[in-house]
């Protein structure tokens, strides 16, 4: 569905502290639900309550990894048009193409910066709609 | 503004919370290490998994040294074909140990 804006986002990351910087970094966003989950599984279980306008996905989790959790949501027909963005400290550029490869349409290096981080997410938002228009 | 504040000032306390923890985890990642000199290779995984967590989360807290010194394990420990792998992840393991230790100093935490 296309949308002016971003409303619903899903983070996942099994990290704790980067998960609450996020939630506090997103809830300065204006109308923005942000859903928190810890794991690549958690994150396919929720997916159907609340089907997020987008999904960053860390991408080394123990368990579930990013790009495992990314390929069962393109294998899933009601999750399969979610945008994913990958959020990872491997960003070096042959990492990023291959993360581009797999589906991703952004990959947010880490290092972000949290103040950022709600424009960087709305950059990307219009990016995808400009290339849906 | 306020609100900008209010976020830097949490994140200054997660922080501080990152650093504390990820001193307690340093017990675990040396008992990793012995396993791997004993000869339990798939230690080395939880090696790199550990050291990569310490890496992504050091440089989104300013812990610039410890987030490097945590990379070089990590790298160290995919590197699973060095013959002295076992060796150099022992004395990564006590670099980075060096520098969480720095890490609190500088914080007050002993």
């Amino acid at each position: 569905m296309s949308r002016d804006r971003v409303r619903t986002v899903m983070y996942v990351d099994d990290e704790p502290d980067i998960r609450e910087i996020v939630q506090l970094a997103l809830g300065l966003v204006d109308d923005l639900k942000v859903e928190i989950c810890d794991s690549g599984e958690r994150a396919l279980q929720r997916l159907p309550d609340i089907t997020p306008d987008l999904v960053l996905l860390d991408v080394m989790m123990p368990g579930t990894d990013g790009p495992t959790t990314l390929q069962r949501m393109r294998a899933d027909p009601r999750f399969a048009n979610i945008p994913v963005v990958f959020v990872t400290a491997k960003a070096m550029p042959a990492e990023v193409a291959r993360f581009r490869e797999l589906g991703a349409v952004a990959v947010i290096a880490k290092p972000f910066d949290p103040m950022q981080l709600g424009q960087q997410i709305a950059t990307i938002w219009e990016g995808l709609e400009h290339g849906r228009a | 503004m306020e609100e900008r504040d209010e976020l830097q000032r949490k994140i200054a306390d997660i922080a501080g919370r990152y650093i504390r923890r990820t001193a307690g985890e340093l017990a675990g990642l040396r008992e990793l290490v012995a396993k791997v000199r004993a000869g339990n290779a798939a230690a080395a995984k939880e090696v790199e998994q550990l050291a990569h967590k310490i890496y992504g989360s050091g440089s989104m807290f300013g812990f610039e040294a410890v987030s490097e010194q945590a990379r070089e394990l990590e790298l160290a420990a995919k590197d699973t074909s060095h013959p002295q792998m076992a060796e150099r992840l022992q004395t990564l393991a006590d670099a980075l140990d060096a520098r969480v230790q720095v890490a609190l100093r500088a914080r007050g935490v002993q």
